[in-house]
């Protein structure tokens, strides 16, 4: 199979979905569990894809460095945020070559940010707290054309669901639970 | 001169199985062109919705052999076929279970008895495995994912429960087991890891008949897959997926081959499902030799026939046991004492050839009542036009004791037939003369 995208299965999918748009709906969750000073281990939840249950049995752990009081041990939640955005591209840009009939042969998403920690705390009024960019840049080779590749590159990212939640802002709902003793 | 290199582009396979990609330009994924049919099938795939069993049961999926005129599938015995650019195309786009190219993914023989299976059932898609076990195994492990957690009957096929206890752990997966009558028990059972149900459309030995509305409302309360064997019942006692089920699987070595001739499975449902399954089927590799296919498809054809027989004989059989003095219990559930009589009544179109009864005096008795028939063989397995006898105790359930037995309703003395399509004057004559030997 090209790229080892089965182009036959996302097409049914992609006209499942144009008659049952209850099949598109996927529900995704994590539990981040605090172990130490910055460490934290993180679960995944059970996702569902339309009516079905997708056991997701993944943990992972989460880490700052020493600079930042915590012990290294792990990505920090930056990296998790970056390579989320960088593997979601990746995902859009090699279904697009498979569409295309592009074989490739290599691929990288590097992503780079900067942040001003003095907005995290507070030291200076007026230092962002957030990125204010977010860099990537794609590294690929294969049997597409300089243009099929610039194509490819701007359908990866219009169509990425993380890139387009960081490059439009998401609302974000929480709430507390306080348990007792 | 060099010959221009002719391309073959015929299509070996079901043509209705298409490529996602045509003359006009692909923009994004909603610009594919392939939707999922029923199938894959071969040549002159008719809708048989409107025809009944034993018509669907002789022609669905047969396909007679256009070059020679013979009537019926020809046996394909062949491990591979002649490739195009077509069938190239199919790997590269990932629809090759839509043709022919190598008779562990698909063959003509196969097509032709899956055809007629997903005729009988009124699904879109199946697929026919070397055994029962190769098909449960397959669709199992289709439908799970790591860390999966699964609620079964607590009352299975000994070599289900095997596979499911035996193998399920080693992959990191865990299987909790309640009773099919406790519906509050399998859904206490139910976890966050939970993605299947699986039962049996009737239990071995005693032959409770499972509320499959029941069951198939809580897989659909909690997000699960249900995967039904219907061995005991087949497709003509009632329609498990038209209920709801996702997955029916048979041992297809009992009613639907109906000779014992052959092992042989089948998994049987949705094309979206049955297409997780086969590569399933690929990688463990199960597949069901041509001429397997070919007795499997030919048994097929007299189901109707067999089940009607079966239902009769075991009727009277059943009836005549329930009058015998020497008999403590009978279970079929035709019978008005068995304890799902109203609910067999309401779902089941056939009540099967399978009767259980209890003898006085025990698995001595028994045994000595195995030895003194002359007609009804002493064998395991079912399904098959010849009668057979076995004893629970020293077959099916003999990895339990006898304690745990007696807590599963199979006390001392219980006898499971497998009546067969013989008449049933005969098997009675017979049993009377058995009976009348031990007492």
């Amino acid at each position: 199979m090209r790229n080892a995208i089965p182009l036959s299965a996302l097409s049914e999918f992609a006209n499942e979905l144009k008659e049952n748009p209850e099949e598109g709906i996927a529900k995704y969750g994590v539990e981040v569990n605090w172990q130490s000073g910055t460490r934290a281990l993180v679960s995944a939840l059970p996702m569902e894809v339309g009516p079905h249950r997708v056991n997701r049995d993944f943990t992972w752990v989460i880490d700052e460095p020493r600079q930042l009081l915590g012990a290294n041990q792990a990505p920090n939640p930056q990296e998790y945020m970056l390579s989320g955005m960088g593997a979601c591209i990746m995902v859009g840009f090699v279904v697009g070559a498979s569409i295309m009939e592009i074989q490739l042969e290599h691929l990288r998403v590097r992503v780079t940010g900067q942040l001003d920690l003095a907005g995290f705390l507070g030291v200076r009024d007026g230092a962002p707290i957030p990125f204010e960019e977010i860099n990537y840049v794609i590294e690929v080779g294969g049997d597409g054309t300089h243009e099929q590749f610039e194509e490819l590159r701007q359908k990866a990212v219009s169509h990425s669901p993380n890139a387009m939640t960081i490059a439009n802002t998401v609302k974000i709902n929480g709430s507390l639970n306080i348990l007792k003793d | 001169m060099d010959k221009p290199v002719q391309k073959d582009n015929n299509i070996r396979g079901d043509e209705k199985g298409k490529s996602s990609l045509d003359e006009t330009k692909v923009n994004w994924v909603s610009d594919l062109k392939r939707s999922r049919q029923a199938g894959p099938f071969h040549g002159t795939s008719k809708s048989w919705t409107e025809k009944s069993f034993s018509t669907i049961a002789v022609h669905a999926g047969t396909k007679d052999d256009m070059a020679t005129g013979v009537v019926g599938t020809p046996i394909y015995q062949g491990s591979t076929f002649l490739l195009g650019e077509d069938q190239y195309k199919s790997f590269e786009e990932g629809h090759a279970r839509d043709r022919f190219i190598y008779s562990r993914y698909g063959n003509p023989s196969q097509w032709a008895v899956q055809e007629k299976l997903a005729a009988l059932e009124g699904a879109e898609s199946a697929l026919v495995f070397s055994s029962g076990m190769a098909a449960i195994s397959s669709t199992i492990l289709a439908m799970v994912d790591r860390g999966a957690h699964i609620v079964a009957s607590d009352e299975l096929y000994g070599g289900t429960y095997n596979f499911l206890n035996g193998e399920l752990s080693s992959l990191g997966m865990s299987v909790s087991y309640a009773s099919p009558r406790d519906f509050d028990a399998i859904e206490a059972a139910i976890k966050p890891e939970t993605q299947i149900l699986y039962f049996e459309s009737s239990t071995n030995p005693l032959l409770k008949i499972v509320d499959i509305e029941k069951l198939v409302s809580i897989a659909k309360k909690y997000k699960l897959r249900l995967i039904l064997d219907a061995t005991f019942t087949t497709p003509l006692g009632y329609r498990a997926l038209d209920l709801g089920v996702d997955v029916v699987v048979h041992s297809a070595s009992k009613y639907l081959n109906g000779h014992s001739d052959l092992i042989a499975g089948a998994a049987i449902g949705s094309r979206k499902v049955i297409d997780m399954i086969w590569p399933r089927m690929l990688n463990f590799g199960g597949s069901l030799d041509p001429h397997a296919c070919f007795l499997l498809e030919r048994g097929l054809k007299t189901l109707a026939l067999r089940m009607a027989a079966h239902e009769k004989a075991a009727t009277a059989l059943a009836i005549w046991l329930e009058k015998h003095p020497s008999v403590v219990n009978v279970f079929y559930p035709g019978l008005e004492s068995h304890p799902d009589h109203k609910l067999a009544k309401s779902l089941l179109n056939n009540m099967g050839g399978m009767v259980t009864f209890e003898i006085k005096g025990g698995d001595e008795a028994a045994l000595k009542l195995l030895n003194a028939v002359t007609l009804a063989k002493q064998a395991t397995s079912l399904g098959g036009v010849e009668t057979l006898i076995s004893l629970p105790y020293n077959t099916s359930q003999s990895g339990y004791t006898s304690k745990m037995r007696e807590k599963m309703g199979i006390n001392s003395g219980c006898v499971r037939l497998s009546v067969g399509v013989e008449d049933p004057d005969d098997l009675i004559r017979d049993f009377e003369m058995a009976f009348s030997k031990i007492s």
